[in-house]
């Protein structure tokens, strides 16, 4: 527009009513657009205040490594169970998920590599209430309501997510560097494990991450297979109580101080996820939340 | 010297004789032994009105030098899960049943004769479980009114609201009740009554629809007859004998109060659901378990006696009487068959009523027990199978809580209630039948 | 893709145990969900000889039993719970899908270079706070509010008109289908925006810079060239996070009031959806209604595989649309 001053031409750079409302339509849409992104954190916002309102009061360290039949209670049991049922079912899928990753990454052919995406998008899309409702038809039985039946179902939902992650950044790794490594003469497998994966290993760690993340917040599929219990001792083959399992219990109670013991639950399982979510975004680059 | 030896041929007797004593009475075993180092699970889950009892009865055995503990590779390990009756009595017949997970359901309502066929069927036979009181309570009828008002009402009166033939706060049924200050603030009121039950089968709608049923001025038990189906739209076309009934009060009577033009009862999850609601919602009336009656929108009804007349809150005090007088019409002498089956709460036959509207002054008319569904004949041979001491853990706590009482409170309130000590003995007997492996565990 | 191998000795010593290796991670997954499924509907057959399908899937109410001789009456109907879990997902995405999208444009388009990334973190870290804790905030918190505001508002100005946007000011409900569509709506925001992020960042430059060039707002942009290029991804991205509230179990559960017999006649009285069923009678349930239950299962498995099988379609329409314009 200040070419108009410089150069005299036919052409008027003025502005018409037409730019002036184009212009004020543009800033009132950028000002939408801006609320809208506040409307996303503002839950966030609420619930935080909340639970650190509610949850913070009865929160210490006896809280976190106090059994609950202890004096004041506690939720080490809670708090075993997630993590060791999350560990197990972390063991278990991560090698599933990497393995089926690679597979579909490097040895599948197009239509069976389109055919796995597809699998993979259905598998992360099963309710965790059917994970759930399987184990407790199928497993249950069998093991009873055990740590076991809830890594099972915990399992059958992580697999999807390193499964997903790790088939996304293999296929990001240059091919270059594959041909660069198997010009050399290594071997097809060594390269994939030793060049590719190697490359891609940040991605694959968020996959995991993230697949443990997806474990510890989960409540329906626990409620139907590893229940609760009050024992500190970490026994699989018996009930396990998990701390998602504990506030959803906890909530509907009518001792105000066991209600109040669900907030500081949530309030530290909030805090657990937040980390986790925290460690996700500073080792990714270029990855899709799933 | 001859004193002296006189002296220590007394003292050494009298040990002698103190020990033997003493070894008498280990021998007779007035409380269940378990095994020294003993160890692992001892779970059990189901209704929720006496959770908060027994979550006190865990604590404090747990907080004690009884073998319990917080850690079961050392200690046995007690965990009761509140779900609700109809979850305790399936869990008890289902798939894990007897396993260490599984070892007790509670419920407070009676076994339908369909299930206990089932759970014959189940087990083996009806001698391979038992059904003991372990604890009773009171039914607080909760009312939010603006102002809090204590709102005194009568079982013909609530029958009448749940059928839905009463459906304003300002119906005179109501109003003729009060105090005259309540009887004028109600009477001004425009509000129907927002009613509030439970949503599945609860041991709580158990013992509230038992008093119903049979309080005073009721026409045909208030609608739980044998010849009742959901179609019914006027009481007194019913004919049949009183039958109590655990389902859900909403579906049991929509028709009724579509025909009387009222609205639908707000069916609610959990003693907790019912409270919050009636919590949250202006004009509404439900019933709940006395530990879960405490909100502060919330108010305790006065419901009439059988006996005097009086008007009387929910208080342990006011369910001991009622229970005491259940006990009394049981064991009194001469009691004829009916009588007792009518009033025993051990193994209560189908036509056992839970102890409302009893004749006693002070008698709290919307009282209940709670049942503890116990295993027979545990077996090492089942799937993730108790040990032996276990099971003694469980008798142990069993007999430990019926000696503890109702000592749940909330905040200096006591909500539950200890048993009369006729039926402590008769729980006992049934506890003592408890075998692991064919073998008698208290002995 | 199959690499040009050279099978001498040193290469087959280990290439082989490994494809192995690494077919078996798809077939163990493959199998675990054909278990799944496999279990879920052998559960479901005990249904059929007493309740077709179509009552199933179409009627109300919730009775079903066996008396002693054996016969079973089922009268178990899926509708009010199937149209709870479509119509609160419905409410959920309808408020998600916008916010989410345009917070995705802002994050990518509009925010300063610093400001953008932790807004991103913040914006997507509402996904890891698990159910259950939103669950229980909602219950608490949000409900009470939303009732007391926007459902009040909404029904009385607007609610004589439409009946389904009424209620009854006397008995404003506690729990309500129209607050669990706005818990899920909460839920899935963040994952509408991460996948919408990806999307618009993948609309090629080329076209921004062309627009820019002939002098287009920046809103205009958006509107004549991002937003119809990135359209099927963005549908895509949608449609995902509808997957996602349609299988939403616990924190629809608390709040939406388990009315399981009826649709509700309004969207402010309560209703049920079919994963908060499972979860809440599971533990009650008969052999004969386990099998309803699974049959609820099996529904809610089918709309999401329908789903799933739509967003692939789309992502993949969208990616070659986008390699086109490059």
């Amino acid at each position: 527009m200040s070419r108009a001053e410089k150069t005299p031409t036919l052409i008027d750079f003025s502005l018409t009513a037409h730019d002036i409302r184009r212009r004020r339509v543009n800033q009132i849409m950028l000002g939408v657009i801006q609320t809208m992104a506040i409307l996303a954190v503002v839950p966030l916002v609420a619930i935080f205040i909340v639970i650190l309102s509610k949850g913070l009061p009865s929160l210490s360290v006896s809280y976190l490594l106090n059994a609950p039949l202890a004096e004041p209670r506690g939720i080490i049991n809670a708090i075993q169970g997630s993590l060791v049922m999350t560990g197990i079912a972390i063991v278990a899928s991560a090698p599933i998920g990497i393995a089926g990753g690679i597979y579909l990454n490097e040895y599948a052919s197009e239509r069976v590599s389109r055919l796995g995406e597809l699998f993979i998008d259905i598998m992360l899309g099963i309710p965790s209430i059917l994970a759930g409702l399987f184990v407790y038809f199928a497993i249950v039985p069998l093991l009873g309501h055990s740590g076991w039946a809830g890594s099972v179902a915990l399992t059958v939902l992580m697999i999807p997510v390193v499964m997903r992650t790790t088939q996304e950044v293999i296929r990001l790794v240059p091919a270059g560097l594959r041909e660069a490594s198997l010009a050399l003469g290594v071997p097809q497998w060594k390269t994939t494990v030793f060049v590719t994966c190697r490359t891609a290993l940040s991605g694959i760690l968020t996959g995991i991450v993230l697949a443990i993340s997806r474990g510890l917040g989960e409540t329906a599929p626990l409620l139907l297979t590893s229940q609760s219990s009050n024992d500190t001792a970490i026994n699989l083959g018996q009930p396990m109580s998990a701390m998602t399992v504990v506030i959803y219990q906890n909530a509907t109670s009518s001792d105000p101080q066991i209600v109040a013991s669900a907030w500081t639950t949530a309030l530290v399982l909030f805090v657990l996820a937040f980390i986790l979510n925290v460690l996700v975004r500073f080792r990714t680059v270029n990855n899709r939340v799933v | 010297m001859k004193t002296a030896l006189r002296l220590v041929v007394g003292a050494l007797a009298l040990a002698v004789l103190s020990t033997g004593m003493a070894s008498v009475s280990d021998a007779s075993a007035t409380t269940p032994v378990i095994t020294t180092g003993s160890k692992g699970i001892v779970q059990g889950g189901g209704a929720s009105f006496p959770n908060d009892q027994y979550q006190k009865w865990i604590t404090d055995i747990s907080a004690g030098n009884f073998g319990f503990g917080s850690d079961s590779t050392s200690k046995l390990v007690l965990t009761y899960t509140k779900s609700s009756s109809g979850t305790g009595k399936s869990n008890f017949k289902g798939g894990t049943a007897r396993s260490a997970s599984q070892m007790f359901s509670g419920t407070d309502s009676l076994v339908s004769a369909s299930d206990t066929t089932a759970t014959n069927t189940a087990l083996g036979g009806r001698d391979k479980w038992t059904q003991i009181p372990m604890t009773a309570g009171p039914i607080a009828v909760i009312t939010n009114l603006p102002g809090n008002p204590q709102v005194k009402l009568d079982g013909a009166t609530l029958c009448k609201i749940y059928t839905g033939q009463i459906k304003k706060w300002s119906d005179p049924l109501i109003t003729n009740q009060q105090t005259s200050s309540i009887k004028k603030s109600l009477a001004a009121l425009t509000q129907d009554i927002v009613v509030v039950a439970r949503d599945a089968t609860s041991g709580t709608t158990f013992i509230f629809v038992s008093f119903l049923a049979t309080a005073a001025g009721v026409t045909n038990n208030c609608g739980y007859t044998s010849d009742w189906t959901n179609s019914v739209t006027n009481l007194s076309s019913l004919s049949g004998t009183l039958l109590p009934a655990d389902a859900i009060m909403g579906t049991r009577f929509a028709a009724m109060r579509t025909a009387n033009g009222a609205a639908a009862i707000a069916g609610k999850t959990g003693n907790d659901g019912v409270r919050d609601y009636v919590n949250a919602t202006s004009y509404s009336l439900g019933y709940v378990e006395m530990a879960y009656s405490f909100a502060s929108n919330v108010r305790q009804a006065a419901i009439k006696n059988a006996a005097g007349g009086a008007y009387l809150l929910p208080t342990q005090s006011g369910a001991n009487a009622a229970i005491a007088a259940q006990n009394t019409k049981a064991t009194a002498d001469g009691a004829t068959a009916a009588v007792i089956a009518a009033n025993n709460p051990v193994n209560p036959s189908a036509d056992y009523v839970q102890p409302v509207n009893q004749l006693g002054a002070t008698a709290y008319p919307i009282v209940g027990y709670s049942w503890v569904l116990l295993y027979t004949n545990f077996e090492s041979s089942v799937t993730n199978a108790p040990t032996k001491g276990q099971v003694e853990g469980l008798i142990y706590f069993l007999n430990w809580s019926l000696a503890k009482g109702g000592v749940y409170t909330s905040g200096t309130t006591k909500c539950y209630s200890p048993l009369p000590t006729s039926v402590k003995t008769l729980v006992i007997a049934e506890l003592k039948k408890v075998k692991f492996d064919g073998v008698t565990v208290w002995r | 893709m199959t690499g040009n191998v050279k099978f001498n000795r040193s290469t087959l010593s280990g290439e082989l145990p490994f494809r192995l290796i690494t077919i078996a991670g798809v077939c163990i997954a493959v199998g675990l969900v054909v278990a799944l499924v496999g279990v879920i509907f052998e559960r479901s057959l005990i249904l059929w000889p007493a309740e077709d399908l179509w009552t199933f899937l179409t009627s109300s109410g919730w009775f079903g039993k066996v008396d002693e001789s054996g016969a079973v009456t089922a009268a178990f109907g899926a509708w009010p719970m199937i149209w709870g879990t479509i119509v609160t997902s419905i409410i959920g995405i309808a408020v998600a899908a916008p916010v989410g999208i345009f917070a995705a444009i802002y994050l990518v388009e509009l925010a300063p270079r610093r400001l953008a990334a932790p807004l991103t973190f913040l914006v997507e870290v509402v996904a890891a706070i698990p159910s259950v804790v939103v669950g229980l905030w909602a219950l608490g918190e949000l409900s009470p509010r939303l009732r007391d505001s926007v459902e009040w508002w909404v029904a009385s100005s607007i609610g004589h008109l439409i009946p389904w946007l009424s209620e009854d000011p006397a008995q404003p409900s506690d729990t309500s289908v129209f607050r669990a569509g706005i818990v899920l709506a909460i839920m899935i925001t963040p994952m509408v925006a991460a996948v919408s992020r990806e999307v618009i960042r993948s609309v090629p430059q080329s076209l921004r810079e062309g627009l820019v060039g002939m002098g287009a707002t920046k809103w205009e942009t958006i509107r004549l060239v991002i937003l119809p290029t990135a359209r099927v991804g963005l549908f895509g991205a949608a449609l995902l996070a509808f997957g996602r509230a349609v299988g939403e179990t616990i924190a629809v559960r608390l709040v939406i009031g388990m009315n399981i017999t009826q649709v509700p006649p309004t969207l402010f009285q309560p209703g049920s959806s079919i994963a908060a069923q499972i979860a809440g009678a599971y533990g009650e349930a008969s052999t004969i209604e386990k099998g309803a239950l699974a049959g609820l299962g099996l529904s809610l498995f089918l709309i999401t595989l329908c789903i799933s099988l739509l967003v692939r379609t789309l992502m993949w329409r969208s990616a070659d649309k986008m390699r086109a314009k490059a």
